[in-house]
């Protein structure tokens, strides 16, 4: 893919990359940084992308993985292998929707953002994750049950 | 329940709604610029690996000259920084120009041991370069570290970016290096520094260091002075602030107004743009006066810099925000070299447009021409000169024979006598003072 095509694509996603690098951070300066970072290390490594159809995932992935960085830069996260659902489900109830994904766990936070700020389904999530669908059905699940939040799942 | 609903909603709205400054030419820029610089750091790259493979092959031969063997010594490990380091183009001039501090100093900690390998700094920032002394050991771990003191400033009078993760930067990409840029009150040569090294899972420790800097370059301070009577509110563009980090366009603005925005550009002599630091609407405060930060061209021989205008945006209070302006001025900065040592003078785009006019208007004898003259220069001319005419009748100049020029102007670096020799020019064209002009530079 020469560098004229790979703009004119990234062009055509860049409103959904905007919006799923927003929640992260609730900014737009910070959304509008991360997301031009992305599209720059895509731009550099995009050779490495072997088939071109999946450009879209692959950039949404390295824009998780940066926003994830600079996540881990400005706070502590929560790693879901220390994560008690039943003791920090009360600790969820009394702040902002914002606040309750800035707690969540990165693994279930990237699902309900890729679902709801990307509109993806569940089937792609797991295919952007690279995770089986069911562990994706699953983690929507516990997170919207964190969040108190009942949307209707697919 | 359906607070979170409408929670979600509001976010979504917000999360649609995407201003201006992310248009698709907004986009373009931000990924080509650092695109561009990539490629800067990756010719220095190659250019290293040339040296160094040319160096292995003639080590004999250029072994002999001291000198040049440890300017090779010094290159790969600094050009390798210098890639890593993108926070902009200013840092990477320094470097290549061997304008830093060699430090070495390692602080210890129940964390990791942290090395300060390079201090770079002018008066406005501080720039630390930083990496875990042990990088095998602290591999696959990351943490950050937040800035305590300077000199005994604290957090809330200097300002502190940092880029990348301390330790391995899985996606940074940065080597493990640590960059700290510390935007500074004043510059000391003598640096007390401490730090807080926070790692993933809450644990932290102090890293303090006390180092001396290399000697400091001086800033090149080139006065522009000018000023514009905006509804009575003067804006003043004071001047053009070249040192070694950034480059700088001073603007002071007096009463009530408040500048938000001036649209201005900065070429070399060969056209390249001079990029704004960090993004497009960078500026800093120094008391009263708004300064807007370019990279530093402190280290490039460019002959000229030109500075444009084009537009500028004011509020002041009790009037409607927003008061937009389109001044379209440009401002040729040269370079002059006296006994060795650069200076730079600034010269106006009204010269151009005074020696253009003599295709503008038509001269024909009548008795107000002189005052219709006067009236074109000083529309040209105004505000940075003033120009009278005198007498102020064509009849009264026929009977005295002598027409006086009187330029007028409190601009630094003007050059009067370019006006007035322009103004000559033109009227000689007209056929009707030739001969008889008499220019008299005024106070």
């Amino acid at each position: 893919m020469d560098g004229k095509e790979y703009f004119e694509r990234v062009y055509r996603i860049r409103t959904k990359l905007y919006k799923i690098a927003f929640p992260y951070f609730n900014s737009e300066s910070m959304a509008i940084d991360m997301v031009d970072e992305a599209c720059f290390k895509g731009y550099i490594k995009r050779r490495q992308l072997k088939d071109e159809a999946y450009l879209e995932t692959w950039l949404v992935r390295i824009l998780i993985n940066l926003c994830r960085t600079k996540y881990k830069k400005m706070k502590l996260e929560v790693d879901i292998s220390e994560f008690d659902e039943l003791t920090s489900a009360s600790e969820y109830e009394n702040l902002s929707l914002h606040e309750a994904i800035k707690k969540l766990p990165e693994e279930l936070r990237r699902i309900v953002v890729l679902k709801y700020f990307g509109g993806y389904k569940i089937v792609e999530i797991a295919e952007i994750l690279e995770i089986p669908q069911g562990t994706a059905a699953t983690r929507l699940r516990k997170a919207l049950k964190l969040l108190k939040l009942d949307l209707g799942e697919e | 329940m359906n607070d979170r609903i409408n929670e979600l909603n509001e976010m979504l709205l917000r999360a649609d709604s995407i201003s201006d400054k992310y248009s698709e030419e907004a986009m373009k820029k931000n990924i080509k610029k650092k695109i561009r610089r990539h490629e800067v750091f990756m010719s220095a790259r190659n250019i290293s690996i040339f040296m160094l493979v040319a160096f292995s092959v003639m080590f004999i031969g250029v072994n002999t000259s001291k000198t040049f063997a440890e300017t090779l010594e010094g290159i790969p490990v600094i050009s390798n920084i210098a890639e890593k380091l993108s926070m902009s183009k200013s840092y990477n001039e320094a470097i290549e120009n061997e304008y830093l501090t060699e430090i070495g100093m390692v602080a210890k900690s129940d964390i990791a041991d942290v090395k300060l390998c390079y201090a770079i700094a002018d008066d406005n920032a501080l720039l630390l370069i930083l990496e875990p002394e042990n990088k095998e050991e602290y591999k696959n771990k990351e943490g950050y570290i937040e800035l305590l003191s300077v000199n005994g400033h604290g957090p809330s009078d200097i300002t502190c970016y940092q880029c990348g993760v301390f330790g391995n930067g899985l996606i940074d990409d940065n080597d493990g290096y640590t960059f700290m840029q510390i935007r500074w009150p004043e510059y000391k040569s003598d640096v007390d520094i401490s730090l807080k090294l926070h790692a993933i899972g809450g644990e932290t420790a102090i890293l303090s260091y006390n180092f001396s800097l290399n000697e400091k370059k001086p800033p090149i301070i080139t006065p522009i002075n000018y000023s514009l009577d905006l509804s009575g509110h003067k804006i003043c563009i004071k001047g053009l602030e070249q040192y070694p980090l950034s480059t700088r366009i001073r603007v002071s603005v007096d009463g009530d107004a408040e500048l938000f925005y001036m649209d201005m550009t900065l070429a070399d002599d060969k056209g390249n743009k001079i990029e704004k630091v960090y993004n497009s609407h960078f500026v800093e405060y120094d008391g009263d006066d708004v300064l807007f930060v370019f990279d530093s061209v402190y280290f490039r021989e460019c002959d000229k810099l030109t500075l444009n205008i084009g537009n500028m945006g004011y509020e002041c209070s009790g009037a409607e925000p927003g008061i937009t302006l389109d001044t379209n001025m440009s401002f040729d900065i040269y370079r002059n070299i006296n006994d060795g040592k650069a200076e730079y003078v600034c010269s106006y785009n009204v010269y151009h447009e005074l020696s253009e006019l003599k295709w503008d208007m038509e001269f024909s004898v009548t008795d107000d021409i002189i005052a219709k003259v006067e009236e074109k220069l000083n529309s040209i001319t105004n505000p940075i000169a003033n120009i009278h005419l005198s007498p102020a009748t064509y009849e009264e100049y026929l009977d005295a024979k002598i027409l006086t020029i009187q330029v007028t102007s409190d601009v630094d670096g003007l050059d009067v006598d370019k006006i007035t020799a322009l103004i000559n020019e033109y009227l000689a064209s007209s056929g009707l003072f030739d001969e008889t002009v008499n220019v008299i530079r005024g106070e």
